[in-house]
């Protein structure tokens, strides 16, 4: 409850920075809705009791108040349904922009790849539109709620017997928080059915996989799995709805029964002369009043139950570990960077993708890494990195261990590509410049970064790349060396990292890429920069200072070159059997 | 505009005929109870009013009416939610059976295309609603029931006076109208910009999908949130305007209102007063005409049908373009296919210099054919041309006689970007040649692939996003991915391209991949792309691919022995091993 206050709060500040104006006309325009309903009562009961009388002048104060009460609750309800838009739309924009931001400031990609975590960001992207309305539908139900005290007031000053009609209102709250409850459980089962058959209508309709699933014929296959997950979702959903209409239906049926016989009531009331027919229409007026108020307070419940729920959420991701504190890495890298007993396990795996991992790396080298398919390789990477946290054990950055340093500082000194870059449809600048966003602007820098890596240049800095966005479309080779010039905007990482950069590269381009880092390593010497280099190609794998050879999470031997042949053990043996296709 | 929106009624009988059967019923019930009530409540007033009994009853029936209409209501919105959803979802499958029975993947790589498809189902950035022809579709039918119960409420006010109910109802459909145009003003200037807002929700959906590591890497997550804001600002910022325009405009509909509301209380009230209309049915009038008044209000549904609309007409601009393509593929061979490329020239659409220029060459049945070049002379593009998903600038390409982008060749391809399918392994293997599953034949082909680190059980689900899913590294799915060629072969596929099929494998799978691999296809022509010698020194034939046309043609020794380019890659190679 606390925690939904406070985002209340939150949310009601960021609708006033939005539209100061608005967000108060908008909350008169509520609070004055809750006269409404009885001035419209009131008028219809004077009409029909001074018309009867033959009281014109009577039947002329109840038309004005009857049209002015009906002219102000069409007229605000429309107003207020645009400003609402208005308001709930910009603070929307505001909001998901926040809840952006925040999941990428997270620097560890787990809530990125784990189903648990996706769905509970997914919720809170869904729910941003009502999170956005939360102050709205708080001001509705307090104002429904002054509303229907009005209304019992009302009915309790023609026999206090009537006022019990609300109390049936109970029952209908009751009924509504179930079916809203069902309709949620259901929703929250539907949203991995719902991206899955959003991945696969990508599949279809974006040209890059489509090329593939066109040529296998494999549309129709896809299209039936797509369709299956949809029309499951839609069921499900569909099957808690009418659930929850069931139970809705009885409390309904109770209530109609209440009305009825208040009607009897007032009947028997008028036969005794203690009222007018007046006030039977007064109570029909209310009592089918009384239940679009209720239905109001009902949606602003169902509302703030759904807001409720992504509450929870939005708390959850504002209090995962952002990483902007810390300590700031040290500014050269003296020593080099240390793993110890470090071991890595996927959540929801069943064993360890890393076991008992001890790695010096130190400062100012070159280290390659080689290995299997599957040995743990990028698994590393991402270690170094910070993108993983280890299950157990520590990698310290100069003898300070790396999870007490600010991640944001240390992606600050990071460089490299990672085996599965982003191919960013930007701007040519962009999609380089992004390395160093200081230098976004700056194009002599982001040329050097593109000729050093043998990038295309295209039409010039501003070219757009992307084929659906009417831009050319590079090659993987010419995206990956997009990528290499992007990682050569860092001016003095403390570590870089090369995971298979050059994989669709012709060898001799590899080749001299990798000689291009290993001097860029040269002079970032002062820094103490450590190069961490996967490659398949041991003419690259060869050059590098020391060679650790990963077979299934462990590591197998290490050394140089020189030692590791000498040792005659694994790295060897995939080295000449490399070298025979060169004989 | 009245075939706009008979097409969205033509849309309803997609979510089900019982389906929409029921939404019928209900909705009529709905329409008619409002004249219902006040013609019940107004017999109510009667008894009482003479006091002649009765009262019990009529007030049942009041009570009854109410009842009826809420539980109509509680009725309506899950059927009206499934047939909604039904309908989007149909839709949804019918962008996909365009998208991948085009002839070719120029139109599906223009621009125009995909704006098309993201307008026709929704990418979610609607405002505060999403776009939906199924919404559009039951919009259009509430909004007939809507007219039909005022209708309906109009008769109950001519029982008393036909120009009251003549003039409320001109008044209402007047008022409607005019509210109805200052929605469409404000969807046109959501509509104004689609490329503009794909192109912006693509990039701010990058910093937490499709970007991730960089992102982190690069401290890019405020970078991105700026352009987010920036491409919020600059879609919505000209329908905030218009809305707020139109909020402006608003006094004088409530003159207009008030007016109406008046007279519909005045005037029968003042008929009761002179004796002409008798008490107990003033309140049946006042409640009816309201009622009819009630129709100038605008629901969503208006909104509905105006924004789903558009999303319908790019549907089936999409429909009529490109829905009868009838590409026809090529049965499954018996025999590996001959391939020959006639002087053909291929630029892509607006770049002036060809990727392919004046390529020659015919590949024999059963041929294992390698092709070198450097990053960018053209291999990738010289196999999309050879699948026929593109079709040649200028020169003829022909697989047995048939020009592949006219009858697409019994081929399968492995893509340096295959795809990695939200499915289980199996799926994942048999996706190259669906129809015709065998476990047998996946565990084979997973075999051949090498295979061996995989998960054992086919079910599994290689989608770390799904429950219980996992994913497999680089090199695992490269291997699954050459299963999914090789399956597909067996399946009758005779024409194999693989596109750096090495790439991301290990030294040993690599060196293994000729023998193990290559050399156990047995009746196909093979294409083979690799920047590794070692993958593609054994093929019968190497193709040295230099300038969009064939530099040098022959086997490894030869062209060693002719001393080009192919001689100084290897022996560069070569000499990194020294």
């Amino acid at each position: 409850m606390r925690d939904w206050w406070r985002l209340l709060t939150h949310i009601s500040r960021l609708t006033l920075r939005e539209g100061r104006r608005s967000a108060v006309i908008l909350a008169l325009l509520i609070v004055g809705e809750a006269g409404v309903i009885a001035a419209m009562g009131l008028s219809q009961r004077k009409l029909v009791d001074d018309s009867a009388g033959g009281a014109a002048g009577g039947v002329a104060a109840a038309v004005v108040l009857g049209a002015m009460a009906y002219a102000t609750s069409s007229v605000t309800g429309r107003v207020r349904g645009n400003l609402l838009l208005y308001l709930v739309g910009r603070v929307r924009g505001r909001l998901s922009e926040q809840i952006q931001r925040l999941v990428s400031s997270i620097p560890t990609i787990t809530h990125l790849e784990h189903a648990p975590y996706i769905d509970r960001w997914n919720r809170i992207f869904n729910s941003s539109q009502a999170l956005s309305a939360m102050p709205w539908s708080a001001l509705d139900s307090v104002v429904a709620v002054l509303g229907l005290a009005v209304t019992v007031g009302l009915l309790a000053s023609i026999s206090p017997a009537l006022s019990l009609l609300a109390v049936l209102g109970v029952p209908l709250l009751l009924a509504n928080r179930r079916a809203d409850r069902l309709l949620r459980d259901s929703r929250d089962a539907n949203t991995e059915l719902l991206r899955h058959e959003e991945r696969l209508h990508a599949l279809c309709v974006e040209p890059e996989p489509a090329k593939e699933v066109m040529l296998a014929d494999g549309g129709a296959a896809l299209d039936r799995r797509a369709r299956d997950l949809w029309e499951t979702a839609a069921v499900r959903e569909t099957s808690a709805r009418l659930r929850g209409a069931a139970w809705q239906s009885t409390a309904w049926i109770l209530y109609a029964a209440g009305f009825a016989g208040a009607m009897i009531v007032v009947a028997g009331l008028i036969r005794d002369g203690r009222t007018t027919v007046g006030a039977a229409v007064l109570v029909v007026s209310l009592a089918t009043q009384l239940q679009s108020q209720l239905r109001v307070v009902l949606q602003s419940l169902t509302t703030a139950a759904e807001a409720g729920q992504a509450v929870s959420h939005y708390w959850w991701l504002r209090r995962y570990p952002a990483g902007s504190s810390g300590l700031a890495p040290p500014p050269v890298l003296a020593g080099g960077i240390t793993l110890s007993g470090v071991r890595f396990r996927y959540p929801g795996a069943s064993s360890d993708t890393l076991h008992d991992v001890h790695l010096e790396l130190p400062a100012g080298k070159t280290v390659a890494i080689v290995g299997a398919n599957g040995a743990g390789k990028s698994t590393l990477i991402k270690l170094l990195t910070g993108l993983y946290e280890p299950s157990a054990g520590s990698l310290t950055v100069d003898g300070t261990p790396l999870a007490s340093l600010s991640a944001v500082g240390w992606n600050a000194r990071l460089s490299g590509v990672h085996q599965d870059f982003a191919r960013l449809r930007l701007r040519l600048r962009e999609t380089v410049g992004i390395g160093n966003v200081r230098y976004i602007r700056a194009k002599p820098v982001i040329e050097a970064a593109i000729a050093r890596a043998g990038a295309p240049a295209f039409d010039g800095l501003e070219s757009q790349l992307g084929a659906p966005f009417g831009g050319v479309e590079p090659s993987l080779g010419q995206w990956q060396r997009l990528a290499l010039a992007r990682s050569l905007m860092r001016e003095t990482p403390l570590c870089v990292v090369l995971d298979e950069p050059t994989a669709a590269l012709d060898p001799l381009a590899e080749h001299e890429l990798f000689q291009l880092f290993v001097a860029q390593a040269h002079s970032a010497r002062r820094a103490g920069a450590v190069t961490v280099l996967v490659s398949h190609r041991f003419t690259t794998v060869r050059m590098a200072d020391h060679i650790v050879v990963l077979d299934d999470g462990r590591v197998r031997e290490q050394g140089s070159h020189e030692e590791l042949m000498a040792a005659a053990g694994a790295y060897a043996e995939l080295y000449r059997l490399q070298e025979r296709a060169y004989r | 505009m009245f075939t706009d929106r008979l097409r969205l009624l033509r849309l309803l009988p997609r979510g089900g005929r019982g389906l929409l059967a029921a939404l019928v019923a209900l909705q009529l019930i709905r329409a008619v109870l409002p004249a219902g009530l006040a013609v019940a409540v107004g017999r109510l007033t009667t008894t009482l009013f003479t006091q002649g009994g009765g009262q019990t009853v009529a007030a049942a029936a009041v009570a009854g009416l109410f009842l009826l209409d809420q539980i109509a209501w509680l009725l309506i919105i899950p059927v009206r939610n499934l047939l909604v959803r039904r309908i989007d979802g149909d839709l949804r499958g019918r962008m996909r059976a365009i998208a991948t029975g085009l002839p070719g993947l120029a139109t599906l790589e223009s621009g125009d295309f995909q704006d098309r498809v993201s307008r026709a189902v929704d990418n979610g950035m609607g405002l505060a609603r999403d776009r939906s022809a199924g919404s559009a579709a039951a919009g259009q039918f509430e909004l007939m029931v809507r007219m039909l119960s005022a209708i309906a409420a109009a008769a109950v006010v001519a029982s008393y006076s036909v120009a009251l109910a003549i003039g409320l109802l001109a008044t209402a459909l007047a008022l409607r109208v005019i509210m109805r145009r200052q929605w469409l003003k404000i969807i046109d200037k959501l509509d104004a910009d689609t490329a503009g807002q794909r192109y912006e929700f693509y990039v701010a959906s990058q910093s937490v999908i499709g970007a991730a590591k960089d992102v982190r890497l690069y401290g890019l997550g405020h970078w991105f949130g700026n352009r987010f804001r920036a491409a919020n600002a600059r879609t919505w910022g000209p329908v905030w305007r218009e809305l707020v325009g139109v909020l402006r405009g608003q006094w004088w509909v409530a003159a207009v209102l008030l007016v109406a509301a008046a007279a519909t209380m005045g005037f029968p009230a003042a008929a009761v007063v002179d004796g002409r209309l008798e008490a107990g049915r003033l309140i049946t009038i006042v409640l009816a005409g309201l009622g009819v008044l009630a129709i100038s209000a605008m629901g969503m549904e208006a909104f509905d049908i105006e924004y789903g609309l558009r999303g319908i007409a790019a549907a089936d601009e999409l429909t009529t373009a490109h829905g009868d393509a009838n590409r026809t593929s090529a049965p499954g061979a018996l025999g590996p296919p001959a391939v020959t490329f006639d002087e053909v020239v291929f630029s892509y659409p607006g770049s002036a210099k060809p990727v392919i220029d004046g390529l020659d060459v015919t590949l024999r049945p059963g041929q294992i054919v390698a092709i070198v070049g450097e990053n960018g002379a053209g291999k990738t593009t010289l196999v999309k041309l050879l699948a026929g998903l593109y079709r040649p600038s200028s020169g003829r390409i022909t697989v047995d006689g048939a020009e592949p982008h006219e009858q697409r060749p019994a081929v399968t391809v492995l893509f340096q970007d295959f795809v990695h399918y939200p499915a289980s392994l199996r799926d994942n293997v048999t996706a190259a040649a669906p129809g015709n599953d065998s476990d047998d034949a996946v565990r084979e082909a997973l075999r051949k692939a090498g295979a061996d680190g995989l998960p054992a059980e086919l079910d599994t689900l290689l989608w770390r996003e799904g429950d219980g899913g996992t994913d497999l590294s680089g090199g695992q799915w490269q291997r699954v991915a050459l299963a999914r060629a090789l399956y597909a072969v067996d399946a009758g596929r005779r024409l194999l391209i693989l596109d750096e099929p090495t790439a991301n494998l290990d030294v040993r799978a690599e060196a293994e991949f000729h023998e193990q691999v290559i050399s156990q296809v047995r009746d196909t022509t093979t294409l083979l792309i690799s920047h590794r010698l070692s993958t593609v020194r054994s093929a019968d034939r190497i193709l040295l691919l230099h300038d969009g046309r064939v530099a040098e043609d022959g086997t490894h020794d030869e062209l060693l022995a002719l001393g080009g380019r192919y001689a100084r890659f290897f022996h560069t190679q070569a000499e990194a091993f020294r």
